[in-house]
């Protein structure tokens, strides 16, 4: 195995002067040499991919990935030779008898249409590919791009914890505070929301585009789902952006999955409600301050609940009935937000 | 340029002049072919760049097999040349390439892209000389660069996003694509589901751009279920609201087999679209008629396969395929592999129709409007499946209906006459049943199986003719049978039995049926068995009969139940190596 870790580890190196300007030094024997080296590397891919053993002692003796230039997992060797294709291409700095020999290596014609392990079949797909996308975007209209991306981005998120799983809970934890610290928000949440729903069959108003073929891995999945849970419920403020910013349908379907997120949810709606105030010449509850969650909102989240399949709506009820009862069980409205709360509710108090 | 090359030529002295006139003359001629295209092209191209609406849309789908086909010979012309010889040639051929690659109707289509790629690389320069020509490199490189990285997600925060995570566009481009095909499959099944209800519908318009921008993609196997669910979730609107170029992209790609769909997707193609089961049929006819000849099992693999027996399960489908197999039986004049085509294609479709178990979904008369039910409802039972000593009545009864419908005028006209003999040929194993029902008759024929044997081969005959070749061949049969209960059989003997010295020369019985009743003759008595060789020898003096007993032999080979001995059966393969040794 030794000899494999480090052609490995060379081709990471290699990879990761691709893109810098260390390939001012290339030539058009290096260019050709790296991309056979990806080519090897393609087949050791092919050849332990579908053995877990073999694959995780792999990535075992490998340990921690380099950093972003290089090699970020042993999956990444299955698209080696796109990869370093890319970088070359794009690469200003890569002296110019490589980046003249370049095209010609990458694309030799017909006599190399067959092979599937060479980069032109490779890289033709991955042009067709990119232009399909295209012209499905620019259809634009519903909510399938959108959609399509969480669900994309929720995918890697999973697969990239899977491969931390042998570093230790540690690990994944580090990579979700990176995500929370240097990540755009609202997409971190949108992506945490979709993966915690992945594989999940029932999930109440969402769209459901997983076919039942992808309920069966959900071994993989309810463990990264575990981890995930884990973090999110651990992060004050993670959890209370996540539970402000996603839909009241989404948080609906997750708080039926998973019953720990929905206590944790109803808690904090029912600290949220505490917040309101009810004004008098309004004749309604306003927020005190302008971070709470206003009435209306509010009401929308715990009608979804409401709509979700038992045990969800009896456990807002009994909330909101607790609520009510600790101020006094007025029947007036205006006198305790809990009431009001579940006088709004279509199935009453 | 191509002056030069002909004094080249002619100086070596191999090519004479004039075949070096000749070629020069096409190579001119491609030459400005090719140039007079590369100016519509360019000129095309700048058209759909500038705008992108849906008329544009449409004509660029119409015309992506045929800008493939220029790219191809493009490459094919440029791969030879250096960068300098081709910018010399095609100064605009930067402009040209950047314009479709920019194209995603384009570079998505089927291999556009790659002859794309490949035009691009021959125009790389291996040895640039001035800074022009080293710009021009890098551009090439930054074009590549882009065909092969076209997706930018306007949100910075996507790229951050996956940057963190540690993942590049390679990495997600194939899982996306997936989610969003996925995305909108399940668009349409919930539009599908929610039919009636307006607000969760997906829109006429939508269905058809999406049909639209699926048209280059069909071969692409991430685009097999949004294909899918295209064709099964049709809309409940009265028109159509998929592009019709989109189905004939689909059916191109199934007949072509760059894709494969489940044979129910298929058969929903052609139910909307009728050309596409017209050009499915002619397909299917193409392979079948084609110069090379084909065994039956042959033709029942391809007939199979073109999934048109289990479309026309559904007789609207079925009364389509069946006309076009009645053109092509007037037009080639009741060709005998187009008979034996359409009675393959039967048993196909009989087959068929018992694994759906819809026998009773439609009636007989649905599939078969013109013939009289009775007769349908006769010929259509397996003549195979009924006892042998039981054959003869089921027979006499066909031949009775057919006669009726045929010679009675008071019912018919002669229109009736080609119709009853048409769909009689749709079951042609009752013919091969008289056949042999004839042979093993010790008395005389029924006058019944006669008319039906001489009515199947000479369909266009008048009833006083018909009489006539009846009691010739009733003759025949006489001699035969006598030939058979003398002592010994002989090649010769039978050869002059078939020729009838008293017979009207003008009208000799049809010479098929007699051929016909000869060689089943020889291979199902052991008397005949031994000199079958040598009566066929004489008998296949021209191509055409020789075929014709090489189908003969080929489908008693085919479906030989009726025929018990495996003496026979043997005898005939080794026929037909040796009559197909000579073909």
């Amino acid at each position: 195995m030794e000899p494999l870790v480090q052609h490995l580890e060379r081709f990471s190196d290699v990879l990761a002067v691709a893109r810098g300007a260390q390939a001012r030094s290339w030539d058009a024997v290096t260019v050709r040499r790296a991309l056979q080296w990806a080519r090897y590397l393609l087949h050791v891919y092919r050849r332990f991919a579908g053995r877990a053993a073999a694959r995780a002692a792999l990535e075992r003796r490998l340990g921690p990935w380099a950093g972003p230039p290089g090699l970020r997992s042993f999956a990444a060797l299955e698209s080696g030779d796109a990869r370093l294709a890319l970088r070359l291409l794009s690469n200003r700095a890569l002296a110019p008898a490589a980046a003249r020999a370049l095209p010609r290596l990458l694309f030799p014609g017909p006599a190399a249409d067959g092979e599937d392990d060479a980069p032109q079949p490779r890289l033709l797909l991955l042009a067709r590919r990119g232009s399909a996308l295209r012209l499905l975007l620019r259809l634009g209209g519903g909510d399938a791009p959108a959609g399509a991306l969480l669900r994309t981005h929720a995918e890697l998120l999973g697969a990239r914890l899977r491969e931390l799983g042998g570093a230790g809970a540690a690990a994944a934890r580090g990579l979700l505070e990176a995500l929370w610290a240097r990540g755009p928000r609202g997409h971190v949440l949108g992506v945490l929301g979709e993966a915690l729903l992945l594989g999940r069959c029932s999930h109440g108003g969402d769209l459901e585009p997983a076919g039942a073929a992808d309920c069966a891995g959900g071994a993989e999945e309810t463990e990264t789902q575990g981890l995930l849970l884990h973090w999110l419920l651990g992060s004050p403020e993670a959890l209370a952006a996540f539970c402000r910013r996603l839909p009241a349908d989404r948080l609906a379907s997750l708080a039926s999955c998973h019953p720990a997120l929905s206590r944790a949810y109803l808690g904090l709606l029912a600290s949220w409600a505490a917040q309101l105030r009810y004004d008098l010449r309004e004749g309604s509850w306003v927020p005190t301050q302008p971070g709470d969650m206003p009435w209306e909102e509010l009401r929308l989240r715990l009608q979804r609940l409401c709509q979700a399949p038992p045990p969800l709506p009896e456990e807002v009820l009994e909330t909101l009935r607790g609520g009510k009862a600790l101020d006094g069980d007025f029947e007036v409205p205006g006198m305790s937000v809990w009431t009001d709360l579940l006088l709004a509710l279509p199935r009453g108090a | 340029m191509d002056s030069s090359l002909c004094s080249d030529l002619e100086s070596s002295g191999r090519p004479s002049r004039r075949d070096v006139t000749i070629l020069c003359l096409e190579m001119a001629r491609d030459s400005a072919d090719l140039a007079s295209d590369y100016q519509f092209w360019l000129q095309k191209l700048s058209v759909w760049e500038q705008s992108s609406t849906k008329e544009t849309q449409q004509d660029t789908c119409l015309h992506l097999s045929r800008f493939q086909e220029f790219l191809k010979q493009m490459y094919e012309f440029l791969k030879e040349m250096d960068s300098n010889a081709i910018l010399e040639r095609f100064p605009t051929i930067g402009q040209l390439l950047a314009k479709a690659c920019w194209n995603p109707l384009i570079s998505a289509y089927d291999e556009s892209q790659k002859f794309i790629i490949w035009c691009l690389c021959c125009l790389m320069n291996k040895e640039p000389q001035t800074p022009g020509e080293s710009q021009l490199n890098s551009w090439i490189r930054s074009l590549l660069s882009h065909i092969l990285s076209t997706i930018r997600f306007n949100m910075k925060e996507v790229g951050l996003f996956t940057e963190i995570l540690g993942y590049e566009p390679v990495d997600y481009y194939p899982s996306l694509l997936k989610n969003m095909v996925l995305s909108l499959v399940s668009e349409l099944r919930e539009s599908h589901l929610n039919g009636l209800n307006t607000q969760s519908r997906m829109a006429p318009e939508r269905m058809m751009s999406l049909s639209q921008v699926c048209v280059p993609l069909v071969t692409l196997p991430d685009f097999e279920p949004l294909v899918e669910a295209l064709l099964t979730y049709h809309g409940r609107e009265p028109q159509e609201v998929l592009s019709p170029e989109f189905f004939e992209a689909v059916n191109e790609a199934v007949l072509s087999k760059k894709m494969i769909l489940p044979a129910s997707s298929v058969v929903s193609l052609w139910f909307r679209h009728l050309p596409s089961l017209e050009r499915a049929t002619l397909h299917l006819f193409e392979k079948l008629f084609s110069s090379e000849r084909h065994c039956l099992r042959e033709m029942e693999c391809c007939i199979k396969e073109s999934l048109l027996p289990q479309a026309a399960c559904h007789p609207a489908i079925f009364r389509i395929v069946d006309e076009m197999f009645r053109v092509v039986l007037l037009e080639t004049d009741g060709a005998p592999e187009v008979l034996a085509a359409l009675r393959v294609f039967t048993w196909c479709l009989a087959e068929a129709l018992g694994r759906e178990n819809k026998q009773v979904k439609f009636a007989l008369k649905t599939y078969f409007p013109y013939g009289a039910p009775s007769l349908t409802a006769v010929l259509s039972q397996r003549p195979d499946a009924i006892p042998r000593s039981h054959r003869l009545q089921p027979l006499l009864h066909v031949s009775q209906l057919l006669r009726e419908a045929v010679e009675d005028h008071t019912r018919g006209s002669p229109r009736d006459a080609f119709e009853s003999w048409f769909l009689f040929a749709h079951f042609g194993g009752w013919v091969d049943l008289a056949v042999e029902q004839l042979l093993r008759m010790e008395a005389d024929p029924p006058e019944g199986l006669l008319w039906l044997l001489v009515f199947y081969y000479s369909p266009q005959d008048g009833s006083q003719q018909r009489a006539q070749t009846m009691v010739e061949l009733k003759a025949l049969l006489g001699r035969l049978l006598t030939l058979l209960r003398g002592e010994r059989l002989s090649a010769v003997d039978v050869q002059k039995a078939a020729h009838c010295p008293s017979a009207d020369p003008r009208r000799p019985v049809c010479g098929q049926l007699v051929r016909r009743l000869l060689l089943s003759l020889l291979l199902w008595t052991p008397e005949g068995h031994s000199i079958a060789w040598e009566a066929i020898t004489h008998m296949a003096n021209t191509d055409a009969v020789t075929h014709e007993i090489v189908g003969f032999l080929d489908q008693t080979l085919y479906r030989s139940d009726h025929l018990c001995v495996a003496a026979s059966r043997k005898l005939a393969r080794e026929l037909l190596q040796k009559l197909g040794a000579q073909v």
